[in-house]
């Protein structure tokens, strides 16, 4: 199964760090070689953006710059949710692109910068940027494994809002498309955002020890359905 | 290969590449991909699969968005001739597939190429056993590399950063049309297929990108979001079926949603007339279920009453003289054409739909 290789990848850094994401982006830098630091920024809403991870002085400059700003990779990936693979910062076509950004984070001692969304569909967690002194591409399978952490940290934004739940565990966020399905009728049914589905789904399939495929099935095919008194009853 | 068969397949490569040249989406492409394959050859179903970066199979679109098919190929995604395939970067075909897809006898696989990187795989279902036919497996194969082509078009810079970037947001974007395709089912009463038929002659019908509607919609429209939506985005405010029970309740609904959008308590009150007359409208006259769109785009609140009738007559002109003058005219929808900046009726065999404007 190779989709299974990046499941287990992500339930392995998922068990090894969690549940701390500081803990998590630290790995990050120290694993990945092509990497010399990471900054999060959560982007849930519009003056909801703040910085909760820095790893180093270098990636709280370029997290910090690109807040004051309103430009930058981390910008744009949330907006574009994809991920932003600036190689080489001194490039023409970054330079043009972001004309302040660019400049003050090579200032700052950043060559290269990859912004990952943290995105679930509509559901936008925030963006991970990773830095590198010297300009260069993530070689090979360092932008899997970089894609992994970034996943991983989307298990542990989701797990944290919800508390009593194990992040990830062996089930981590299912790629199936009835999940995302489920998602979308339970917002309907309980007229509130995506975001907030995730955990009342996850919360759901916790307690009634279901795996979160069988519960989305059940949404999908109309055998349960969620109610103002479920809200009530967790929140 | 017979003539009218070439023929079709030329028209079909002509259609690919008209889609290729606008701003196009990728998922609305892929499944137009998906239902052409379908249409050319013998096979009974197709999907499309893309590798995700993170070294898996992941499905992109499928010929029917039953949802029990997209089940089956995400199934088939998982392990079997799809993957092996992927693996082997050659066509494979598992000719007793029975056991393991039901409802159908045979998988065959063929890869998608991207220069010399194998970056997914087209999969084809038939209810006969055995090999695809040779004719058929040309056509497949050339489908696939359509598909190829399409994730780079036109855009030179280094490809291996592009391919990850495009297949991200691909990925990302069928996430997108899932959750929409929830929400739709769930406010319109519709299975996962006829709410994806609506997701797409919703985008059509308003000219946008099927993800960018499929985004919104998802989104819908909550605080602490700003009721204005982002440059080029829309806002979607209400989708609900009406009835002539539920109208009243519905009429509060809709004023509470376009007071967050800055009307003030008089144009609450036309706007929420016109809207009136127009579902008074479409449950007198109009057929089968009928709803209500209401969006902000651009600067304007639009809201949208259809049903499932045979529509209004060809050549039908929406009236601007007062009704005593003209007792024919029915006088709501020369109220909506009084109140409204814009009205816009589109009768089609799938059902009629008003459209009103209201400049905010």
């Amino acid at each position: 199964m190779v989709n299974g290789a990046h499941r287990d990848r992500v339930v392995r850094l998922v068990a090894a760090f969690g549940p701390d994401v500081a803990r998590l982006c630290d790995a990050c830098v120290a694993v990945l070689p092509g990497v010399d630091g990471a900054g999060l920024t959560v982007m849930t809403a519009q003056p909801g953006q703040h910085v909760r991870y820095t790893s180093d002085p270098i990636s709280a400059q370029i997290e910090e710059l690109q807040l004051t700003l309103g430009e930058g990779p981390c910008q744009d990936a949330h907006t574009t949710g994809q991920p932003i693979l600036a190689a080489d910062l001194g490039d023409v076509r970054w330079q043009r692109h972001w004309p302040v950004f660019s400049g003050e984070a090579l200032k700052a001692g950043a060559g290269a910068v990859f912004a990952l969304p943290l995105h679930v569909g509509v559901v936008r967690l925030g963006v991970i940027d990773l830095y590198r002194t010297d300009p260069g591409v993530l070689a090979g399978d360092e932008l899997s494994e970089a894609l992994a952490f970034a996943d991983a940290a989307i298990e542990l934004m989701l797990a944290e809002q919800l508390p009593g739940a194990v992040p990830g565990g062996d089930q981590p966020f299912a790629h199936r498309a009835v999940v995302h399905q489920a998602t979308g009728m339970v917002s309907a049914q309980l007229g509130i955002p995506m975001a907030q589905v995730f955990l009342r789904l996850r919360a759901r399939a916790y307690a009634d020890e279901i795996g979160l495929d069988e519960l989305a099935r059940e949404v999908v095919e109309r055998r349960l359905r969620f109610t103002a008194a479920d809200t009530d009853g967790e929140s | 290969m017979s003539t009218s068969r070439e023929r079709a397949v030329a028209d079909a490569f002509a259609e690919f590449s008209d889609t290729l040249v606008v701003d196009f989406d990728v998922v609305e492409f892929l499944h137009t991909l998906a239902v052409r394959c379908v249409e050319l050859t013998g096979v009974q179903a197709a999907g499309v699969m893309l590798a995700d970066q993170r070294g898996g199979l992941r499905v992109m679109a499928s010929s029917s968005e039953q949802a029990h098919l997209l089940e089956l190929f995400e199934l088939e995604a998982d392990e079997g001739p799809c993957v092996d395939c992927y693996t082997a970067g050659r066509p494979t075909t598992d000719p007793s597939a029975r056991a393991r897809v039901e409802g159908f006898r045979a998988v065959h696989a063929v890869p998608v190429r991207l220069r010399d990187e194998v970056v997914g795989v087209l999969s084809l279902f038939t209810t006969v056993p055995g090999a695809l036919p040779e004719a058929d497996a040309r056509t497949a194969r050339a489908v696939a590399d359509v598909t190829g082509l399409a994730l780079v078009q036109h855009r030179a810079v280094d490809y291996r950063q592009l391919l990850a970037e495009q297949l991200h947001h691909s990925l990302t974007s069928r996430v997108v049309v899932e959750q929409a395709k929830g929400v739709l089912a769930e406010l319109l009463g519709l299975d996962m297929a006829a709410a994806f038929t609506e997701l797409r002659r919703f985008a059509r019908s308003t000219g946008r990108r099927l993800s960018d509607v499929a985004a919104d919609i998802g989104g819908g429209d909550f605080p602490p979001d700003p009721p204005e939506p982002p440059a080029g985005r829309s806002r979607v405010l209400l989708i609900r079926t009406i009835s002539q029970a539920g109208l009243s309740k519905l009429r509060a609904e809709i004023q509470t949603a376009v007071t967050r959008h800055g009307l003030t308590s008089s144009q609450v009150a036309a706007f929420t007339l016109a809207v009136h007359e127009a579902m008074a409208n479409a449950i007198e006259h109009g057929d089968g279920a009928r709803q209500l769109i209401l969006w902000r785009y651009a600067g304007s609140l639009y809201a949208e009453v259809g049903d499932h009738g045979r529509g209004m007559p060809g050549g039908y002109r929406i009236p601007t003289e007062a009704p005593d003058t003209r007792p024919d005219i029915p006088r709501g929808l020369w109220l909506i054409n009084r109140i409204c900046a814009g009205v816009d009726i589109e009768s089609s065999p799938a059902g009629t739909h008003l459209t009103m404007r209201y400049p905010l």
